[in-house]
């Protein structure tokens, strides 16, 4: 390159960087005139825009969590409880696993559960991988043995190549629940109302929204359900403030919630606290699925959780903020 | 065995032991580095529990908003005590305990601790849900609870907030105490009712505070930190005993080495006596010498030199003279004594040493006798091992405390090590990146384009610097200074880059700093008054276009002064802190808030177009800044007196906008505060005023406007004039008499009462020194002290030369202070009162009762006087508490051994209450009100008033 060219060509670049900059600070200037500054210190935080994600690993886990070769008589996979096009539930009291047996527990959402602190309703796997291995060999989910498991995947060449490609181990129950779990990491919701609200954009939540918040955050609900999925990283008891469950209606092992994992009395009902990003679309709820409908649910947890009643207004602002809190289902890093 | 046959023998022995030497070195490299990266994830680990400690902390003071970060630590520490873990299965190593059980014991503190952390946050969210919804509750239900419930409610409310920042023994009592009053109240009040709802909660709240300080107590136990300290310890034992093995190999190594030239060397001296027999071994031999890789030369039975190598002569190459064939052993040594060609000999335990030469070089030394006679001399050159183990320690060390960033990649760009400095700055663990390519880091600020280049200016120069925005690992987005260096093999092909960077966030940062500190308030984290103007500027601006109102708000607080003065200034600063809170609360962003100065507070609404909305809120900023204030355990009530003008209607500018709504304000003050008042044009002419009265006040000292009164203090004993209090009034001419409670405070908001003050004393002991001396009458003065002068002013030495200049007695000059001065406990305050006292003047507290009434300051202080607050003298004869407090107050001070007056005496039985008591002295219009100078005389001489005469000698 000639010395000329190259001045010339530092000249267009020095225009170009002034540009880039000049307009950086017009954005900012134009950001405070119109007030979009995040809110800060919310006990609530924005899901973010971006992950990091292996794309390899998850296009693979996509491919097995709808795999039906997971389950013992390959008729369901765990798209048949978390379907992803219903916000990662099934929408049933408790999901039916093979043979038609029914379980006892609420399928929880798949959606944004990477964000959970632990797994399962009573928090016994640390992460999403050992989460993913549960189902598999539960007899009345999908009933398998992971040594038939992995046969019937290795007589599938495209698995095979598909593995050795990604792990060096392998096809193994191991490589399969990491592949699931990178698949899983891509379920989050971005973008809500909510988030946009938080992130400086007054107009993006209903006036009945903002009251729901502001509810939401008098009456305490807050408290437990906060973070950025609003829930999910807190064991909270059932009816801490009066009690929920009574020696009369404890009628499942599920409902005794984390004692089962402890064996600890102080851990009696107790349960992780849910998040409620998407939950204005995964009715029933509770562990047990035995509530209809999120208005009950708030009633529920107004009762139980403060000892109030609350008023039918009230109820509906709050929900209307629990809509808010749903985005987009984007898979991050696509 | 044949000598060429042995020979061979050693040789092939010698080049095993070399070899040795070289795999004991590498593997010391390799494991000591492996050991020190333990070491760093064990800081790690405990920087982490460190962490949590700290997070926990923060929870259990309800400092926490959400749990994510909590989470977060907890997940890390997790991940990186299984990694630990993990290394330390590689250290094989006997310790006591063995490494696995330490770390067992350390995964199960951890562990205990973690299960902790899931009580405590449930604990919290219950105790925070509690506050949360009492705060609702009582605010929309207290009026059903009736008066007394509802009180007391609140202050239960207030104890229980009290005792969760403060959860101290005293304070659960008090909690305890009043929670137990409410419940019977609430027992009253029947089953089912909203009492009985919100005690629950104060019960669970109350019950919830407690536990989570038990856990944080548990929590704060050092357990843990001991066992990760002891595995450090470990950690460095082993190193240490690393080194001192590997060092203690390569030692012995080097004997042998030396051993086995001895070997030779007699098989050598044999060969020399023999030699003619055995030529074909001669040869041998020499070849094989030759070829050694050490320095070698014999010295025959004469002590003279015989045969040497070419790595002999290498050696000793700039020896003065050189090596010579005869040349005698005792010459060989002293020549390189004598030269200076030998700098310095550590002599070994086994006869050897190791020497360094003039030229930089290190070897090792060895001079044996011979049985047959002769010596035997070997030279091991260690040059090049010093040089390489002296600059692998300096690399290490460079990489691990260097404050840049380093980070390896390999020739498929990923990273390969970095250093501390990189996780810090970037984040990132060393565990998180290795393996990872530099991609991690991008910011998404640069495009391909922009990397592009980066790389084709790496490929041809192999270097590349710059400005580069980077994300850190928790997505915050950062500048650095990037320089990256190519490392390339004996073939030219880049192997390895070394990427180094600063981060200049820290320089951003200060520039953010300063300018936070000229735009900020420090107090309150509000916008100052150059930040307002600012926004109030862009508001104005961007009304203009869209054609919004803006609406101004000037907050004034009711008795800030009072609390100020009475709680002492750091209660002051905190209630503004707790006001600013709560004003936050009430605005969203869009808004600004801003503090003026004192207690002043201004509030900036954007598009405050509708009329009704903003009455809304100024009726919330009353509502809100009126609940009770909990100030270290006080509780406190203030109000707030609010001005509001609106853009355009009222005022176009930033100033004539600022003037009106402070005008406005003042409105407010006048309809009683608590209140608010929207700006109209009349108002000016108040705002005008004050500031004409400023300017008169100013002018009022030359010009000699101020006259003092004075207001007879009565002994109650003997009726006679004790002494009298000096009373500053403003004679204006257009104004009349001003009262004081007009422009005293003017006075100090301008800083006026410096010079005003100093006139008073003066004036009064000038006045006060014609009585005593020229009329002879015992009567003292006291003069009033306003903190702010005492601040502001060297009070003593003006006091010392007022009395020197009037000449006025000592004893008969009395200072009145107020309680506020006392308060703050300023050890400057006390030095001067001492110093003051020490001259012989009185000191006097006045207004007592009234503020922060504490015996511990009656005691610190050199005080001689309390004077009572009217305000109890007021109530005396209706019994009840004035007349308690009254009592109590003079028999605290008779005990103390001070002398009591009692202010504002009003009638008969006001003065006879107190000389049943045995008041000291009296003052009020009882006796007479404050009068000027020569009306006092008057009453003397017309004997109107009593006064002792002193005895003349």
């Amino acid at each position: 390159m000639s010395r000329a060219s190259l001045r010339k060509s530092l000249c267009i670049l020095g225009i170009g960087l002034s540009v880039v900059l000049f307009s950086v600070d017009f954005v900012c200037a134009q950001s405070i005139v119109k007030g979009v500054t995040p809110r800060e210190n919310e006990p609530i935080l924005p899901i973010p825009l971006h992950h990091e994600v292996n794309s390899a690993k998850a296009k693979l886990g996509e491919q097995l969590f709808h795999e039906t070769l997971l389950s013992g008589d390959n008729s369901i996979s765990c798209a048949s409880c978390h379907n992803i096009d219903q916000y990662g539930v099934d929408g049933t009291r408790s999901s039916v696993g093979i043979e038609g047996q029914v379980g006892t527990v609420n399928a929880p959402t798949v959606l944004n559960s990477r964000f959970n602190f632990a797994q399962f309703w009573d928090g016994r796997a640390e992460d999403l991988k050992e989460q993913a291995k549960g189902p598999v060999t539960n007899p009345i989910e999908m009933g398998s043995v992971w040594a038939d498991v992995i046969a019937k995947l290795k007589k599938d060449k495209s698995y095979v190549q598909a593995f050795d490609n990604i792990y060096e181990e392998g096809i193994t129950p191991d490589t399969v629940a990491d592949a699931i779990k990178n698949y899983e990491y891509t379920l989050t919701t971005v973008n809500s109302p909510f988030d946009q609200y938080l992130r400086g954009f007054d107009d993006a939540i209903t006036e009945q929204q903002k009251r729901g918040y502001s509810l939401f955050k008098e009456y305490g609900c807050v408290a437990c359900h906060q973070g950025v999925n609003v829930g999910g990283n807190m064991y909270q008891r059932m009816g801490a403030f009066i009690p929920y469950f009574t020696e009369k209606n404890t009628k499942l092992k599920a409902d005794l919630g984390r004692y089962n994992v402890t064996k600890d009395d102080r851990d009696l009902h107790v349960f992780k606290v849910p998040s409620l990003r998407v939950a204005a679309h995964t009715a029933p709820y509770f562990h047990d699925g035995s509530v209809a409908t999120l208005e009950e649910a708030i009633d529920i947890m107004a009762r139980y959780q403060l000892g109030y009643t609350i008023s039918r207004q009230d109820n509906k602002d709050i929900a209307a903020f629990i809509q808010s809190l749903s985005g987009e289902i984007r898979r991050s890093g696509q | 065995m044949k000598s060429s046959h042995l020979i061979v023998l050693l040789f092939v022995f010698l080049a095993g032991v070399v070899a040795l030497t070289f795999h004991l070195f590498k593997n010391e490299t390799s494991e000591i580095g492996h050991l020190s990266h333990t070491l760093q994830q064990t800081l790690q680990v405990k920087q982490y529990d460190i962490l949590l400690s700290e997070n926990a902390l923060k929870a259990a003071s309800f400092k926490t908003v959400h749990f994510d970060d909590m989470v977060h630590t907890v997940k890390s520490l997790s991940a990186l005590r299984k990694s630990l873990a993990q290394a330390l299965i590689e250290i094989s190593e006997s310790t006591t305990p063995p490494l696995k059980s330490q770390i067992d014991t350390i995964n199960e503190e951890v562990e205990k601790r973690v299960s902790l952390i899931e009580q405590l946050k449930a604990k919290v969210a219950l105790a925070r849900n509690s506050s949360n919804f009492l705060l609702r509750t009582l605010r929309d239900h207290s009026q059903t609870y009736g008066l007394e419930a509802s009180a007391l409610a609140l202050r239960a409310l207030n104890e229980l907030q009290g005792y969760q920042i403060f959860p101290t023994e005293e304070r659960f009592e008090k909690t305890a105490g009043i929670l137990k009053l409410l419940k019977q109240q609430s027992v009253k009040g029947g089953k089912e009712n909203n009492l009985g709802n919100a005690l629950r909660h104060m019960e669970v709240s109350f019950e919830g505070t407690q536990k989570i300080a038990e856990i944080l107590k548990e929590l704060q136990k050092p357990d843990s930190q001991d066992a990760i300290n002891k595995l450090i310890k470990t950690l460095q034992d082993i190193q240490t005993t690393r080194q001192h093995l590997t060092e203690g190999y390569l030692f012995l190594l080097s004997g042998i080495a030396i051993a086995t030239f001895i070997a030779l060397s007699f098989v050598f001296a044999r060969w020399v006596q023999a030699r003619e027999k055995i030529h074909k071994t001669s040869q041998l031999f020499q070849d094989a010498v030759e070829s050694m890789s050490e320095g070698f030369a014999f010295f025959g039975p004469d002590e003279r030199l015989v045969f040497w190598n070419s790595n002999f002569e290498d050696l000793y190459s700039t020896l003065e003279g050189g090596l010579e064939t005869g040349m005698s052993l005792l010459d060989f040594e002293d020549i390189q004594k004598d030269t200076g060609y030998l700098v310095l000999r550590e002599p070994q335990t086994d006869g050897s040493s190791i020497d360094l030469t003039r030229d930089g070089r290190w070897m090792l030394s060895s001079n044996t006798a011979m049985k047959q006679g002769g010596y035997a001399l070997v030279r091991v050159d260690l040059t090049e091992q010093k040089k390489a183990q002296e600059q692998l320690h300096l690399a290490a060390t460079v990489f691990q405390t260097a404050s840049e960033a380093m980070m390896v990649t390999d020739r498929e760009d990923h990273i390969e090590m970095v250093n501390p400095a990189f996780s810090d700055i970037t984040g990132y663990s060393e565990a998180e990146v290795i393996g990872k390519t530099p991609h991690i880091l991008s910011s998404g600020r640069h495009d391909e384009h922009y990397y592009h280049k980066m790389f084709e200016e790496l490929k041809r120069h192999g270097t590349w610097q710059g400005e580069i925005w980077n994300r850190r690992k928790s997505g915050e987005v950062f500048p650095e200074w990037l320089s990256i260096t190519t490392i390339y093999d004996d073939e030219g092909i880049a192997q390895k880059r070394i990427s180094l960077f600063t981060d200049i966030t820290s320089r951003k940062k200060s520039e953010e700093r300063i300018h936070y500190q000229a735009n900020y308030d420090s107090l309150t984290d509000l916008p100052n008054r150059n930040l307002f103007k600012e926004r109030l500027t862009q508001s104005i601006n961007a009304a203009k276009r869209n054609k919004d109102t803006v609406a101004l708000l000037f907050l004034d607080l009711d008795n800030f002064k009072h609390i100020n003065d009475t709680l002492g200034h750091l209660m002051g600063d905190e209630l503004l802190r707790h006001v600013a809170d709560r004003l936050r609360s009430l605005f969203s962003a869009s808004d600004t808030i801003a503090r003026l100065s004192g207690d002043e507070f201004i509030v900036i609404i954007n598009e405050a177009n509708d009329m009704s909305a903003l009455e809304q809120v100024l009726d919330q900023i009353l509502e809100c800044l009126q609940l009770p204030y909990l100030l270290n355990g006080n509780t406190t009530y203030t109000s707030v007196s609010v001005g509001a003008t609106l853009y355009p209607r009222d005022g176009t500018t930033v100033d004539s906008l600022l003037q009106n709504a402070d005008a406005a304000m003042f409105k407010a003050k006048d309809q009683g505060r608590n209140t608010y008042c929207f700006f109209t044009p009349e108002m000016n002419s108040r705002a005008k005023e004050r500031h004409e009265m400023e300017v008169a006040l100013h002018g009022a000292l030359d010009k000699g406007h101020f006259v003092l009164h004075y207001q007879p203090i009565i002994d109650l004993a003997s009726q006679t004039i004790k002494s009298t209090e000096s009373l500053v009034r403003w004679n204006d001419p257009e104004r009349g008499l001003v009262p004081p409670i007009k422009f005293i405070p003017i006075a100090e908001d301008t800083g006026l009462i410096v010079p005003m003050g100093e006139w008073i004393l003066r004036q009064a002991c000038h006045d006060a020194a014609q009585w005593n001396i020229e009329k002879g009458l015992d009567i003292g003065v006291s003069v009033n002290l306003s903190s702010r002068q005492f601040k502001r002013s060297d009070i003593f030495g003006l006091v010392r030369e007022t009395l020197q200049e009037t000449k006025l007695p000592v004893e008969q000059l009395t200072l009145e202070i107020t309680e506020s001065l006392l308060v703050d406990d300023d050890s400057g305050v006390l030095k001067t009162l001492r110093q003051i006292r020490d001259l012989g003047v009185k000191l006097s507290i006045d207004d007592f009762g009234t503020g922060y009434s504490s015996l511990s300051y009656l005691k610190r202080f050199p005080i001689t006087i309390l004077k009572i607050d009217q305000s109890f003298i007021n109530g005396v004869l209706h019994g009840g508490e004035d007349a308690a407090l009254t009592e109590a107050i003079l028999s605290m001070a008779r005990s103390l051994g001070l002398k009591v007056v009692a202010e504002g005496v009003e009638s008969q039985g006001q003065n006879d209450f107190l000389f049943d008591r045995d008041c000291d002295y009296i003052q009020g219009f009882h006796y007479s009100r404050p009068v000027p100078v020569a009306d006092l005389m008057h009453a003397i001489e017309n004997k109107k008033l009593k006064a002792k005469t002193k005895k003349r000698s």
